[in-house]
């Protein structure tokens, strides 16, 4: 069952009023619509977009932060695309961005359905539970953790207990980028819960009331109703995901270092190694405008494919 | 009528179960950060794993305020808060103002504005960084709290938010409004914004957590000690040849306080809500 | 509701405005030093911070203590963007990317009261500014703030629980490290709960300062550029090298990654019987960890019966004036001033190689050295004397990244150790050409 439309009626009306006021009232809604986003654009152009464009022109040079900057061309971009250790931290960050949007999106729209179930009483006290790892510092997670995946530490030992026998979390290249998947999204799923919940506040009850009416149970109200009312929040929470998975390397860097043996060093922690740790500033940007072209080819394809909101995407 | 009664309470038991199970995993981590802090320090690496300290050691906390005269926290807390406070209202305002404009109006470049808006959160923060900084001190923001709270007042992430939960507000309303002769901030203000007001609350705790968690923009930015925030005050802990864990997760411990109470507040709205609205079984 | 969050904006605003940045009394002179923060050594650094102000009432320091693993990385940013920065700490790894930028300027001997650079050098032990990579293109630059040496550690209560006798059985060469932590090495359940012997997991900083010595010892010069780029040509040396090393996870099995990352803690807390990553400051350190001194005994690094005679790595931090300050002599006094405690240092084992001070006076005094750090005379000293010292270079990083990665490959992918010298090989040379 979908949003009832607009009455014809509403439209025709709309239409007189419009063609009364005659064109001036298009173009004055234009303006007022140029006038809500100037604030953002004036302010993002100076502190975000400017400093883009100058990381971005940094990709056609070498720097080291302290001396010249030498033109190079697009000798960055050259070496890039021949650099074993850049493509697989591509790789690596496909992987991570892959698994964690899926099991980030499961969780929390599912976490977000069961707290809205009445069935369950201090929906309040569970959901701050699961909301509780977003709120800690990084440092803090990071600590706690790695000793939880040492091989005496907590997960080990429960998961040795349990099955037999517990991979070496940290140690062994396989079962790191999992370990550093589970930790992700540990921290974070709630972030995207409240978002889905925040979706599923705005549905009228009125149409559950109705679907109800009609004989549909759980599963059928879940499908025609919840599903398709939430598709802005899905396409933001999707999107969102995507974006912040790949750019997030905090994870990484206090409890792996990128290790073992690389297994874990995703773009955005190579991005850093490049500029911070060898100086190659150049050659870092020339990364962020692989890292960013990624992002924005998906991103385009995710908005357009899930066209949002009433007057199209 | 007496099937359907026991139906439902298995249904409740099955999911108290998995809600009693998820909340302790989701918790632990969070418990272990605790009573280590109040451990010794030789005691919170100990193998074989121990639980409860052996030795409590409540002086953890109390060391975090005199042990290091040169952490000042009680500085950096309220420096995290007046940091925090003033960006989360900042990107209250340009969020819901341009998710509003995004959302409502048809103008030309729309789509490629907003594309452009979003595309500024497709660039990790490491490669601006940099160019940020130099940007800021030519401007004379360094080492203040303008330079702090405005960059980090910026987060697209808000922008299409706003934007995603304005599309749900009936354009019928704002029709209407406009044929009654209203102007549209105030449609804005007073149709758009208590509508869309889970988003913004939402908003708050999102942008709230991320900016009070922040530490490389203060790192880099920050050189005055007394201008430092909380997350800077916690790195300070891990020194180069030992690290004081115990006071380390204390701080951490203090420092996730206020956003746990900001979250409850908050969410009291959320649940609220959720029983008005939400799926019946 | 709405008229409280206007309220509270605007406070927040006019705060912001109020409190402005942080406070500048315009007639006091303000110096910027960014140095690394330890819990140990902070109210040292900080008395001298005092000593300095109450001397020079007009002057205000501003001591930056930064987590280690950020402290270069704020310097670069800060002198990037022309900012706020009169004198730092380097470590002789990072030193020549700054001094070969031009970011320091030389020794003033005006600021420490002499008339020729000679007589500041000369009030430091022989040799130590450039252990410490202080010193570029023949001069001199930083004065010395930390010079020390890893040696071997090893728990000697382990030892005699395992029947081995402390005073004879502590081992000389890399095979008999590889049998004593085969002795001592402890599973239970079929993981291993201590190490026999364990370096940092995580971070290959440390990894690549082992592997300095033992590369040395077999002939390869690891110590400057020119010679690094050399020794990639001795695949079969470099072979040897990398394989006394890995074996001890692979081969031996002493060494589980998995059990702890911090070598250092590791060994304080009972997880590992043997370290190589401490220096005398370490008898400080372990204070705070649960292992007791009295069982603990530092050693000389093991050799090859058949290679060199080269002690564990040496490595220094400097102190320095940035091209940046306001006023380089009064900054030179500062730096002064902040290195002239060594006497308070060394009761931590913490060792600053100042022989005089300024006004004349004792430096270091070496009677208290012995009495602060046990085993001074026997170990200390003697392998200071035959360090391998960590290469300063503006690629320090990639070279140790490189040699990283080849560890890494052995110990955690298993690849084979001819295999990984071959990765090792391109990736120096492409470093260093």
């Amino acid at each position: 069952m979908r949003r009832p439309r607009r009455e014809p009626g509403t439209l025709l009306f709309q239409g007189i009023v419009r063609l009364q006021r005659g064109s001036y009232s298009i173009s004055r809604l234009q303006r007022w619509g140029y006038l809500f986003i100037l604030p953002t654009l004036v302010f993002f152009s100076v502190f975000l977009i400017y400093p883009i464009v100058s990381a971005f022109q940094l990709s056609f040079f070498e720097w080291n932060l302290l001396g010249p900057k030498l033109f190079v061309g697009v000798n960055n971009f050259v070496k890039m695309v021949s650099d074993a250790r850049a493509i697989n931290s591509y790789v690596r960050t496909l992987h991570f961005s892959g698994l964690s949007v899926a099991a980030i999106n499961v969780l929390a729209f599912t976490f977000a359905l069961m707290f809205g179930s009445r069935l369950i009483k201090g929906k309040n006290l569970w959901q701050s539970l699961i909301f509780l790892p977003v709120v800690l510092s990084i440092v803090a997670v990071g600590v706690v953790w790695e000793f939880m995946y040492q091989s005496t530490g907590l997960i080990s030992v429960t998961v040795r207990s349990l099955f037999g026998s517990s991979p070496a979390w940290l140690t062994d290249t396989r079962a790191a980028p999992y370990a550093m998947i589970i930790t992700y999204v540990w921290k974070v799923v709630g972030y995207y819960m409240v978002i889905y919940i925040a979706g599923i506040l705005d549905i009228p009850s009125s149409f559950y009331e109705a679907a109800r009416i009609d004989g549909a149970g759980f599963w059928g109200q879940l499908f025609y109703i919840t599903i398709p009312s939430l598709k802005n929040t899905i396409v933001l929470a999707v999107v969102s995901s995507v974006i912040f998975t790949f750019g997030q390397f905090s994870i990484q860097y206090v409890i792996t270092k990128g290790g073992p043996s690389r297994s874990t060093e995703i773009l955005a922690l190579l991005i850093y190694r490049q500029a911070f740790d060898f100086g190659r500033f150049g050659y870092s940007a020339a990364i962020s405008v692989l890292f960013f072209m990624t992002l924005l080819v998906f991103s385009v394809i995710q908005l357009r494919l899930f066209r949002s909101g009433t007057i199209g995407g | 009528m007496a099937s359907y009664r026991t139906r439902e309470q298995v249904q409740r038991y099955i999911l108290y179960a998995i809600v009693i199970v998820l909340g302790l995993l989701f918790v632990f981590p969070f418990f272990w950060m605790v009573i280590s802090s109040v451990k010794l320090n030789k005691d919170v690496l100990a193998i074989p794993v121990r639980f409860l300290p052996p030795e409590w050691n409540w002086m953890s906390y109390v060391n975090v305020f005199t042990k290091f005269p040169d952490f000042n926290f009680p500085r950096y807390i309220l420096n995290s808060f007046i940091v925090t406070t003033a960006a989360v209202l900042l990107c209250l305002f340009f969020s819901a103002t341009a998710g509003y404009g995004f959302a409502k109006y048809r103008f030309k470049g729309n789509g490629v504005l907003f594309m452009i808006v979003l595309a500024t959160i497709m660039i990790s923060f490491e490669a601006i960084v940099v160019p940020l900084f130099i940007l800021v001190r030519r401007l004379g923001m360094s080492n203040s709290y303008a330079g702090l709270i405005i960059p980090m007042s910026l987060t697209a992430f808000g922008v299409f938010l706003m934007r995603q939960f304005f599309y749900a507000l009936p354009d019928d309303f704002v029709e209407s409004a406009r044929i009654d002769g209203a102007s549209e901030p105030m449609i804005f203000l007073r149709i758009g914004v208590p509508m869309a007001k889970t988003a913004l609350l939402a908003l708050v705790i999102f942008h709230a957590q991320w900016v009070w968690n922040m530490l490389l923009w203060p790192l880099i930015l920050i050189s005055s000690p007394n201008m430092r925030v909380l997350p800077q005050g916690i790195a300070l802990f891990k020194g180069g040849y030992n690290t004081p864990y115990p006071e380390q997760l204390a701080v951490s411990v203090i420092a996730c306080l206020p956003l746990l109470v900001l979250y409850l507040f908050m969410s009291k709205s959320f649940v609220q809500g959720i029983t008005m609205t939400g799926l019946k079984g | 509701m709405k008229k409280l969050l206007l309220v509270v904006v605007v406070l927040a605003l006019l705060a912001s405005f109020a409190w402005g940045g942080g406070q500048k009394e315009a007639a006091k002179k303000t110096i910027v030093h960014f140095h690394w923060t330890e819990t140990l050594y902070d109210p040292i650094n900080n008395a001298a911070k005092a000593k300095f102000e109450a001397a020079n009432p007009n002057v205000e320091i501003q001591l930056l203590l930064l987590p280690d693993g950020e402290r270069d990385d704020k310097i670069r940013v800060a002198l990037a963007a022309n900012g706020e920065i009169d004198s730092f700490a380097l470590n002789n790894g990072e030193s020549a990317e700054f001094l070969g930028a031009g970011q320091m300027v030389p020794i003033d001997p005006k600021g420490f009261g002499k008339a020729s650079v000679q007589q500041v050098v000369d009030m430091w032990t022989p040799g130590a500014i450039e252990t410490c990579g202080g010193v570029w293109d023949g001069q001199y630059y930083g004065i010395p703030f930390e010079l020390s040496n890893y040696v071997a550690w090893i728990n000697i209560a382990f030892m005699r629980e395992a029947g081995l006798n402390p005073a004879t059985d502590k081992p000389k060469t890399w095979d008999q490290f590889a049998q004593v932590g085969q002795k001592l090495v402890k599973r239970e359940g079929g993981i291993t709960v201590r190490n026999g012997f364990m370096c940092n997991s995580k971070e290959g900083i440390f990894n690549y300062l082992l592997m300095i010595p033992i590369m040395e010892q077999l002939g390869l010069d690891w110590g400057n550029e020119k010679g690094f780029l050399a020794s990639m040509d001795k695949a079969d040396v470099l072979a040897r090298g990398l394989r006394t090393y890995t074996d001890f996870v692979v081969k031996h099995k002493i060494w589980d990654p998995a059990l702890a990352d911090n070598d250092r803690e590791g060994f304080g807390n009972g997880k590992s019987a043997m370290f190589l990553t401490g220096g005398s400051w370490y008898w400080g350190v372990l204070d705070t960890y649960s292992v007791p001194r009295k069982d603990v005994e530092p050693f000389a690094y093991p050799r090859f019966p058949d290679g060199k005679d080269i002690g564990g790595p040496g490595y220094g931090y400097c102190v320095y004036v940035s091209r940046l300050a306001k006023d380089p002599l009064l900054t030179w006094q500062w730096l002064d001033t902040l290195a002239s405690q060594p006497n308070e240092f060394i009761k931590h084992g913490y060792h600053q190689p100042r022989v005089k001070l300024s006004d004349g006076s004792q430096g270091l005094d070496p009677k208290l050295a012995v009495d602060s750090i046990p085993y001074y005379n026997e170990v200390f000293k003697g392998e200071l004397a035959k360090t391998a010292v960590w290469m300063s270079s503006t690629k320090a990083k990639q070279v140790e990244d490189g040699v990283w990665a080849a560890v890494s490959r052995v110990i955690y992918e298993g690849v084979s150790v001819e295999e990984s010298v071959k990765g090792l090989q391109s990736d120096i040379r492409s470093a260093l050409q």
